[in-house]
């Protein structure tokens, strides 16, 4: 509870110039060059970035350039990126690649997306969709000044720099069954270059009474920076399965920013994961806007070698009736850190909330690290808030019992690990990526016997 | 449930009055010289003025935090008196029928008469107004036992040895803004030593008051409990009705070593502002001890006063299976404003550390926990379980939960758990099914959230805690 | 004593409008004093809302009358009726963490007494008479020192039901399922403890699904309620024919048995008379 006050980093001219430069054609991106120059990055002492290491992501991403021409084969690309089926669509460096996307008409498609489901790149987009995202990414994606917080850096560096805009847009009462991919893949630096600078856009519009499956992943193939964000709104009794998959480079930076809204009735349900990177922060920010919504947010981190991670929620009941749960648990390994910032706001007014938030920390490691902090600000009374939050080890007595009926040790630790990841990723689809979260948390244990 | 929160937004400041005691005041302002003043009037050693002087040369590079939830105007340090005294007539008193009338008379007022006390509780009082100590009871018992328990001013000239060894040593003087402006202005509090293997024999309760317009009241308390000596500590204070804010910077420190158990209660309620949050004293304490091997510190308090209340008794949990514990009721009403909570840094290794905090909000007033638990890399087989309710009582009012958990070993174990809600309408209408008035029921529901924490404290300071609740809850249902 | 003249009951939504859906749909029942009367029915016809409403809970709409010893018992408050000496065993008796069992029971006995013009209990008294009435219900006194309820199992929830009643001598008991989630032991000690109330002076109305308890209890007269009317009426082997064959057909019902206050009627609206079927058997053991 210091109060010593440090200020916030500036960014490079020199890094501001390069990203302005990248979006000549565009009208005014001096209204946010002007803005970062003024404000700069987040305040490291604003409570929402305490645990985010942002000296460190400040060094790394001032160090970095965005990529020249995107440096990527289709050999390679093919044996680094997953498939789940449905359609798949590819940024590499922020850029959409026709080449590497199935085309959503394509006939190869398992299940072809019905008429009124629309993915692609925004410009690419025709028709009503495109002004809709448009206006989406009017009000979210490139904020203005006045729009922007203090400790708003990233999201205008974002607006800044920006690549182009991942797009899916579902008209009303169209569901969509198969699972819509949206893949970004950083490219690593070539021969002397600066690491690489990325900065994948992602919009998601599900209509009244629509739903769909999406899953976000973003891969990198060496060290730089990602700063992603992610804009959704789920519209009047629309539903949406969202996954955000991390899973970057051991020696990448990667700042993730999620900003949902949900509407009347509306159904969320989001999972957030976290494999990679060796710093990152994955900020989630839901805004129930329409009564009788309900908002289920889970993630799940591992965290191995000297990785940090820094997950923070905000979530603001804003109207009467909604119902939200947040469940978000790491597995920390050898001297990584996880934190965990979950703020539930229930705002005057917002009667009839209820809302219940847990936080789990699993160590494995005599140096690994969690910090945790459950918060609940409710200013109405007729609310149901709960929330809890443990920090621990194995249980002994649990790998005990397994071990007295003739289980081995490393097997119980490993059922007793992904025992306590399986009320997450038991909701993950489809099932081939539930196995490779399986496969993974394997990999990490085995990874502290070894 | 609205005719509840009304009655509470009515309800009248039950020790509000106002007793007139000539005092001797320094001049309005802190300089350095309102320190040396302060520190000339008290005829300290040159050591103290010292200590006073780096703790100010602090204060005055820092500026006030503003992380707690709390609002309020701008606090004008130079418009207040720091030191205030009754003034002595003629001679010090060596008796209490030597102590001024009117003194005697604030006391009966309040209840706590020291003759009632000295003969029915078996309590010694270490009783306090404004901020010289006036009167000490129970010195021949309590030295036959070799407990030391005097004001902090006598200790600094009869004990300077202990003084000087402990103070500062658990809160020091650049600890924090208001820590620094305690240590640089302090003007009297208590001292208490325990030594080696002995258990006090009663429980020692010190009552403050604060009195004079405009005083900041800044009291410091030291609490010794050395190798296997326990003690267990009562503070309770009211203050009388005023119109203008009444700043109050109080520090405690508890030093236990190996083996000790120290316990402290608080029963707070002193005057909260009006209906409409004007007035009330601002409350901005510092409250911590550190416990050696197997010591055990135990902070219980029931705070209903305070218009803003800025509060976090602590324990540094240093030796090995040390214990820490905090027990928390704190109502807030009107435009009472709270933010309280603890924080407990486990260093040795099996140490443990329950949070038990209640909180109860009504009205317009804003109820915060915030609380640290802190698990260094050296703190094997840690335990935390940490337990915070909050009460909402009307649409007006806010509940919060800020924990912070920071955790650096493996083999510790934390668990927190918080809930919100209000009074549940099933319990309301079972209560009343049976005969139970609205307001007798909430009262009775209340005092049942309330329970875990009431149970830990000393049964008189248990039955003043219901007393106190069933006064913030007079008239709740119309 | 108790005269319910055409009463009906709805669900009050958020904004405190009664829903167009009636869940009673105008009961008449006369109870004099020293009757048992029982009422049975299937799930969600409306036996717990008929408690709720006559005990006073909010959120329902109401109309009809109700009177008790000839007062207006629906302009007065729960505790007023209380009081007047209505009492309601509580289907699922609440828990109240951190109120001891002892301090809530003296607190009601003496508010009600109060309420009568009658002294307080002292609590020696007090204490002397619930030791009593405990060992009756073969109660551990321990209850009497831990928290209204909380961490009770089902049985001794109902016995503490049972234990408040007897303490609070009401003039008319509404028994809700008390015999629900009871073992065979604990229903004969609680039956025993409710049939030693039985005096001339008192009524009670004993709500249930099944007619076991009513193998202890006798009752005088048996009313069949369903979707919100009393569809039938007799005497104690009408009990014993509803055993046998049942509610009739559509007894399933889409609600859930506990929901209260949403606890709704048969949404299919269905206002079939039970099957009346043969002559009732004769009445007969169930043991």
């Amino acid at each position: 509870m210091s109060t010593a006050v440090r200020t916030a980093a500036r960014i490079p001219g020199e890094l501001l110039d390069s990203l302005a430069g990248d979006r000549a054609g565009e009208s005014h991106p001096t209204v946010w060059s002007e803005w970062l120059e003024a404000n700069g990055l987040p305040d490291p002492s604003a409570e929402e970035w305490r645990y985010t290491p942002l000296d460190e992501m400040a060094e790394a991403l001032f160090a970095s350039r965005p990529a020249g021409s995107p440096g990527i084969d289709p050999a390679t690309f093919d044996a680094v990126a997953p498939r789940h089926g449905g359609v798949r669509l590819v940024f590499i460096d922020g850029r959409f690649s026709e080449e590497l996307s199935d085309s959503p008409a394509s006939a190869d498609l398992e299940e072809p997306l019905p008429p009124g489901a629309r993915v692609g790149e925004l410009c690419g987009l025709q028709g009503p969709h495109a002004a809709d995202a448009a206006e989406l990414l009017g009000r979210w994606a490139l904020p203005q000044g006045e729009d922007l917080a203090p400790n708003d850096g990233f999201r205008a560096l974002n607006a800044l720099g920006g690549g182009d805009t991942a797009v899916v847009s579902i008209s009303p009462g169209v569901a969509v069954g198969s699972p819509i991919h949206i893949l970004h893949l950083r490219s690593a630096a070539a021969g002397d270059d600066p690491p690489t600078l990325s900065q994948p856009r992602t919009l998601i519009d599900v209509g009244s009474g629509a739903s769909c499956r999406v899953i976000e992943t973003h891969l990198s193939m060496g060290a730089g920076f990602t700063n992603a964000t992610t804009r959704i709104r789920v519209g009047v009794d629309g539903h949406l399965h969202h996954i955000r998959v991390q899973d970057e480079h051991h020696a990448a930076h990667h700042m993730g920013d999620t900003v949902v809204e949900t509407h009347r009735g509306a159904h969320l349900e989001s999972i957030a994961v976290n494999l990679g990177a060796s710093r990152s922060r994955c900020g989630i920010d839901l805004a129930l806007c329409g009564e009788h919504a309900t908002a289920d947010l889970s993630g799940l981190s591992l965290l191995s070698a000297d990785q940090r991670c820094d997950t923070v929620l905000g979530v603001d009941h804003r109207v009467p009736n909604c119902t939200s749960s947040q469940d978000f648990r790491s597995i920390v390994d050898d001297r990584a850190r996880s934190s965990f910032c979950g703020h539930v706001l229930v705002d005057h007014g917002a009667a009839g909330t209820d809302s219940s938030q847990s936080n789990r920390n699993l160590l494995l490691s005599r140096r690994a690290q969690a910090d945790t902090r459950p918060w609940l600000e409710i200013l109405a009374d007729d609310v149901k808030c709960t929330h809890g939050a443990t920090v621990g080890r194995i249980d002994e007595d649990a790998r005990f019992y397994m071990l007295s009926r003739g289980i081995p040790a490393e097997k119980a630790e490993s059922m007793l690990i992904g025992a306590f990841a399986a009320e997450v990723i038991d909701d993950v689809e489809p099932p081939a990526l539930r196995d490779t979260l399986y496969a993974r948390i394997d990999e990490l244990d085995q990874g502290a016997h070894s | 449930m609205t005719d509840t929160v009304e009655g509470l937004v009515e309800r009248e400041y039950a020790f509000g009055f106002h007793s007139d005691i000539e005092t001797d005041r320094a001049p309005k302002g802190l300089t350095e010289e309102t320190i040396r003043f302060i520190s000339a009037k008290k005829n300290e050693p040159e050591w103290m003025l010292a200590w006073r002087l780096s703790a100010y040369g602090y204060f005055v590079t820092q500026s006030e935090p503003t992380w707690a939830r709390v609002h309020h105007p701008e606090i004008d340090y130079q418009d207040m008196y720091y030191w205030a005294a009754p003034k002595p007539k003629g001679e010090a008193p060596k008796s209490l029928d030597e102590v001024d009338p009117e003194i005697i008379d604030t006391f009966n007022k309040l209840g706590i008469s020291l003759e009632e006390q000295k003969r029915l509780s078996g309590v010694a009082v270490d009783a306090i107004i404004d901020s010289v100590s006036v009167a000490t009871t129970f010195k021949a018992t309590l030295a036959e036992a070799g407990v030391i328990f005097c004001s902090f001013s006598e200790a600094v000239q009869d004990h300077p040895e202990l003084v000087r060894k402990y103070l500062g040593s658990v809160v020091g003087p650049r600890d924090n803004f208001f820590a620094a402006l305690n240590s640089a202005v302090f003007s009297d509090g208590s001292f208490c030593f325990v030594p080696a293997g002995v258990k006090c024999p009663m429980e020692l309760s010190t009552y403050f008051r604060i009195n004079a317009e405009n005083t900041g009241q800044f009291e410091r308390t030291l609490i010794v409990a050395e190798e296997g000596a326990s003690v267990s500590y009562l503070e309770g204070c009211t203050a009388p009705m005023r119109d203008e804010n009444q700043l109050h910077a109080a520090v405690v420190e508890i030093v236990a070593l190996d083996d000790s158990d120290v316990k402290y209660s608080t029963v707070q309620n002193w005057y909260p502002g009006d209906a409409e949050g004007r007035g009330g004293i601002y409350n901005f304490v510092t409250k911590r001890g550190r416990a050696g091997n197997r010591a055990k510190i135990s902070w219980t308090q029931v705070e209903t006063g305070s218009a803003i209340t800025w509060k976090y008794p602590s324990v540094i949990l240093a030796g090995d299976d040390a214990v820490g514990e905090f027990y928390s009721v704190a109502v807030t009403t009107n435009h009472q404003q709270a933010d309280t909570g603890t924080k407990m840094i486990h260093i040795g290794r099996n140490t443990s550390s329950t949070i038990v905090s209640k909180g109860i909000s009504a009205g317009r007033a804003q109820n915060t926990y915030r609380g640290e638990v802190k698990v260094m890399r050296s703190a094997e087989g840690a335990r935390n379980y940490t337990q915070c309710d909050s009460l909402l009582m009307g649409p007006d009012c806010g509940a919060h939960t800020f924990p912070y958990v920071e955790v650096k070993n493996d083999s510790s174990q934390i668990e927190h758990e918080a809930s919100t809600s209000k009074i549940s309408e099933d319990q309301l209408f079972y209560c009343r099914q049976r005969g139970l008035s609205e307001e007798d029921a909430t009262n009775m529901i209340v005092n049942g959230f309330c329970r875990e924490v009431f149970d830990e404290l000393p049964m008189e300071y248990a039955v003043e805690a219901q007393a106190l609740m069933r006064i913030t809850l007079e008239g709740a249902v119309g | 004593m108790l005269s319910i003249q055409n009463l009906t009951a709805s669900v009050l939504d958020e904004s405190g409008t009664a829903e167009s859906n009636q869940i009673l749909r105008g009961i008449d029942l006369e109870i004099g004093p020293g009757e048992v009367h029982a009422i049975m029915g299937p799930n969600g016809s409306g036996k717990s809302t008929l408690s709720n409403v006559l005990t006073g809970r909010a959120g329902y709409g109401v109309s009809g009358k109700v009177l008790f010893d000839g007062a207006d018992l629906l302009s007065m408050d729960p505790e007023e009726r209380a009081a007047a000496g209505l009492f309601l065993a509580f289907q699922y008796p609440v828990e109240i963490p951190g109120v001891g069992n002892m301090y809530f029971l003296r607190t009601a006995v003496n508010a009600v007494r109060t309420a009568r013009g009658e002294p307080e209990l002292s609590a020696t008294a007090f204490l002397a008479t619930a030791k009593e009435a405990m060992a009756e219900l073969e109660m551990d006194p321990a209850f009497l020192s831990r928290s209204v309820n909380a961490g009770f199992s089902g049985g001794e929830k109902k016995r503490n039901e049972v234990l408040q009643m007897t303490l609070l001598q009401p003039r008319l008991a509404i028994l809700d399922e008390t015999d629900s989630g009871l073992d065979i032991d604990a229903l004969r000690i609680v039956a025993h403890g409710i049939e030693k109330l039985r005096n001339p002076e008192r009524s009670m109305l004993i709500i249930t699904h099944y007619p076991r308890l009513l193998e202890y209890v006798k009752p005088d007269r048996v009313h069949v309620l369903r979707a919100g009317r009393i569809v039938r009426e007799g005497g104690p082997e009408l009990a014993y024919e509803l055993e046998e064959m049942g509610y009739g057909p559509g007894e399933a019902t889409a609600e859930p048995a506990d929901a209260t206050p949403t606890d709704t009627a048969d949404p299919s609206g269905s206002h079939a008379e039970p099957d009346d079927g043969p002559q009732a058997p004769q009445a007969r053991s169930l043991l």
